[in-house]
Formats: C-alpha cells, structure tokens, sequence
C-alpha cells in the first residue's frame, strides 16, 4: 500500500510505488498552505495519514486516470484543520474513499468530481465529534451514468457540535446517474447538530435518494445488548464502535487504534 | 434449582392495559406453553419479564428464587440468568455476532472469561446449529433471513446457558427444516441443562419438538385456562374463541 503521512511541518513520510505521482508544496503568499496532488496511474491503495497537532491548512488532490480503481484510506488525528479535497475521477474510475477523524475542530470542504462516463464513487466518513466540525461535500455528476454513494457517520460527545451540507449536482443531459446520500448523526449532547442534504438534479432519467437521522441509538438496540447481560456502558461502546466500523474496511492495525480511541473517550 | 414468579402483574403501554392480574410460576426442569390469540400480551409479559422499561408496571411483582427484581435492569436480570428468545432479533450492523458473544460471556463470567475457550465453544455450536461459519464475523443478523436469526438466538442461548428460557415465538419464520433443528437443539438444551422454560407461540407444530408439561390459554391479558398437553388439541380444533 502506497503511504503518505503529513505533519504539522508538512509532508512527513512518503512511501509509493509506480501506480501513483505525488507533487508537495507549500504555497506561501498569505497565509501558509500545504497542497498535495496524487494522480493515480493505475489500480492501487492509498493511506494518507494527518498526524497533526497544530493549525495547518491543506489543499489535497487525488486524480483519477481512465479506468483506474482507488481504495483510499484517510486517517486525520488529533489538530485544527482546514482542509480541500478535491478528488478528481475519469472514465469509468472506481474510487473508494474511507475517512476517518478523531480531531480537535475541522473546516473541510471535499469536492467530487465524476468527470467521465461511469465514474463511480464510494465515499465513507467517520468522525467523533467533541468540539466543533463542519463538513461541506459537493458531488458534481459532471458525465453520464456517473455514481456517487455517500455515507457520513458522527458520534458527537463532549462540547461536540457538527454540521454536513452534503450536495449532488446534476446537469441536463446527464442521464442514468445514481445518486446516494445517508447522514447520520448520533449525538449524546444537546448541541447544534445539522444535516443538510440537497440534491440539485436537472435532469429527469436520474436516481436519487438520501436518508438523514439525527439523535440517539435505538432504544431496541440497547435492550437487546443488554438482554444477554451486557451492562449499559458496554452495550454502549459496543454500539459506537459497531457504528463506526460499519462499512469501512480498514486493515487490523487501525481496528487497533479505533480500540484505543474508543478507551480514549468512553473508558 | 430456580422459580421464576409471577404475582398479580399488571402493565400498561401507551394508556392502554396489557397484563391484567397475571399469575404464573415457573420451577426449573419445567416447559410452559402459553398460547393464545394475537394482541393479548404474550410479547409484552416476554419483555417485562426481561425489564424492557418501556412498558409500565402498574401492580405486581416479579420474583426469581424469591428474590424480587422488579427493579433489576435488564442487564442485571441476564446475569440472573434469564434468557429472552426473541420474537424477531434485531439487525445491529456493524457489532459482529463475535464481538457480541465475546462481550456478553465477558459480562457472564468475569475475571473468569477465557476466550480460547470461548471460541472452541462457539465454533462448535456454530457447527451444531449448521450455520455459516462466517456469519460469526458479521453484523449481528446483518443479512439473516429468518430462519438464521433465530439460529443465532438459539447459538446465544448454548453460548450463555442460561438456566430460565423465555421464547417467544421462536418458530415464526422458520421453515420445515429449520424448524427441526431450532425445536431439537431447544430440547437437547433442555436434557442437558433442565432449564425452566416458557414458552409462547400460536402453533402446535412447535410443540411436536418441545413438549410442554403445562398448556396455559392467555386472553385479555392474564391467564384463563391452564392444563396439559391435551389442551393443544382442543385449540387446534376449536380456536381460541372456544375457551
């Protein structure tokens, strides 16, 4: 698997094979901004991992050649961040992005862009939420028969507040797109938690749906845990870590590490 | 040994009363049955027993080996040793059968817990129970049909051994074969461990697999006729509206 890791000084570790290019810079003319720009030349694995303690804004790219299949895994720690992405996809590329976020506070802003015919997108988003997140995630459906599949899953905690405003665009003419949203927040406090989902769709011969939920964990869920013994803050844990594992197929090493984080925050 | 009692138990949900002056007592290597039509709080005595507190007691109490545990949590009650069968598990995507079974034997046995033991022993069951290996590592009932859901209640109820059984409506759902081998492995389980068993259901082909010592008839709430086995004929041929 192809490594990258960034730190509060910019690019840390690289470590990749022939299947991707990597360009680093820091643009300096205001205020300091990383940007990363990965082109994916055929089918591979990515890891980029953010062990970030500081401010630090970045700019990320991730294109997509022809026909190129992606598993991306994204890891962000700790930090304040204000973070671009911008994943870019050609025809018929397969891009599979897994995210994962245990940060102080983030601004980010991803754009989509399905550029070519049958380019597809499987987009996965975990985050434990204890101070304050806003995610915007804009897809442009920019080609025919383009799919996007979109999943954002939050635990807020503590002082956590978090907003998604998760958009799907599609232009006339742009026909036999699918288009899938699900949001969902569950919150243990009483704070601003959002969940915007539009869907901006001109064109007729489209699929689309989304579903958003915000509250707490199903009232079922926890009996039936606890009916075979297990106490509340067990059933509990169990049930954040479900949450938060579900869909993503990170490798044991960070099943690990989500252990740790999960002792971290709920003992 | 253990008895499950139940004195003058009377549950409201939603304003609406459930359980209305229900009696009954359950002493270990005994199965009840109790039948009866639809609506008439089989379920909701299933889960008040097992402290579902969604539903409000208004009078009664419950005792297991006379110790009272209208109070208990639902967690407290499990350790007791009280099992729910449930009449239709839920899916939890994400919690996979093993990190469930592993959490709840952890729960059961302490400091005792030794998971090279847990894991010889689930992967027995499974074989026992002819299910998917791999199902232990998925979402619990995450894409079970049925009949695999209820397969998965009973590897819980072999895994935990619990020594009351409460099983409601365990046959819904299940086909011919299944059937077989859910209402077998209940009765092995019974031989080997002579639980006290209740038992609920609306049909007698259940009960050509587990056979009750006591036949009791629920309607409006509370129990209107009790007796043996020969009870079951008489619903079978004249319906419930006959008693």
């Amino acid at each position: 698997m192809n490594k990258i890791v960034i730190g509060n000084n910019g690019l840390k570790e690289k470590n990749i094979d022939n299947n991707i290019k990597v360009n680093y810079s820091v643009s300096n003319d205001f205020i300091a901004v990383n940007n990363l720009e990965i082109s994916c030349l055929n089918d591979t694995d990515i890891l980029l991992d953010y062990i970030i303690t500081s401010d630090i804004k970045i700019n990320v790219s991730i294109n997509l050649s022809d026909n190129v299949k992606v598993n991306l895994f994204e890891k962000y720690n700790d930090g304040i961040l204000k973070i671009r992405n911008s994943y870019n996809l050609n025809y018929k590329s397969e891009l599979k992005a897994q995210k994962f976020y245990d940060v102080e506070q983030i601004k980010q802003f991803d754009v989509i862009n399905l550029n070519g015919e049958k380019a597809s997108i499987n987009y996965i988003l975990k985050t434990i939420s204890s101070n304050c997140e806003k995610y915007n995630l804009l897809i442009n459906h920019n080609a025919k028969n383009t799919t996007s599949n979109i999943i954002n899953n939050a635990i807020n905690i503590n002082d956590g507040q978090i907003i998604f405003d998760v958009t799907g665009v599609v232009p006339k003419g742009n026909v036999e797109c699918l288009l899938n949203q699900n949001n969902r927040i569950v919150t243990f406090n009483q704070n601003k938690c959002q969940i915007n989902p539009n869907l901006l769709i001109d064109e007729n011969d489209v699929a689309a749906n989304h579903s958003a939920f915000v509250g707490k964990f199903n009232d079922e869920e926890l009996f039936y845990l606890q009916s075979r013994g297990i106490n509340y803050n067990d059933a509990i844990k169990l049930l954040i870590k479900g949450f938060l594992i579900s869909n993503l197929t990170f490798d044991d090493e960070f099943m690990a590490d989500l252990d740790l984080i999960i002792k971290k925050y709920w003992g | 040994m253990h008895t499950l009692k139940i004195e003058n138990l009377t549950v409201e949900v939603e304003n609406r009363k459930i359980l209305d002056n229900f009696f009954l007592t359950i002493n270990s290597g005994e199965i009840h049955v109790i039948m009866g039509p639809n609506g008439t709080g089989k379920s909701t005595l299933s889960k008040v027993i097992m402290g579902d507190n969604h539903y409000k007691v208004l009078a009664g109490q419950i005792f297991f080996d006379d110790k009272l545990i209208n109070d208990l949590t639902v967690d407290e009650r499990a350790r007791l040793g009280i099992f729910l069968g449930m009449q239709m598990p839920l899916e939890i995507d994400g919690v996979t059968n093993a990190d469930f079974l592993r959490a709840a034997l952890h729960a059961k046995e302490g400091d005792n817990f030794k998971l090279y033991n847990f894991i010889k022993k689930m992967d027995k069951t499974v074989e026992n129970l002819k299910m998917d290996k791999n199902m232990i590592h998925r979402g619990i009932n995450k894409g079970f049909s049925g009949g695999e859901r209820k397969k998965n209640e009973i590897l819980q109820m072999y895994m935990l051994e619990p020594n009351t059984l409460i099983l409601d409506e365990i046959d819904s759902g299940l086909d011919v074969d299944s059937l077989k081998i859910v209402g077998e492995k209940v009765m092995d389980y019974y031989n080997e461990f002579k639980p006290a068993i209740l038992l609920i259901t609306h049909y007698q082909r259940l009960l050509d697999y587990i056979k009750p010592n006591y036949v009791h008839i629920m309607k409006n709430g509370h129990i209107i006729k009790s007796g043996d086995f020969n009870l079951v004929q008489i619903i079978e041929q004249n319906g419930y509206d006959f008693f």
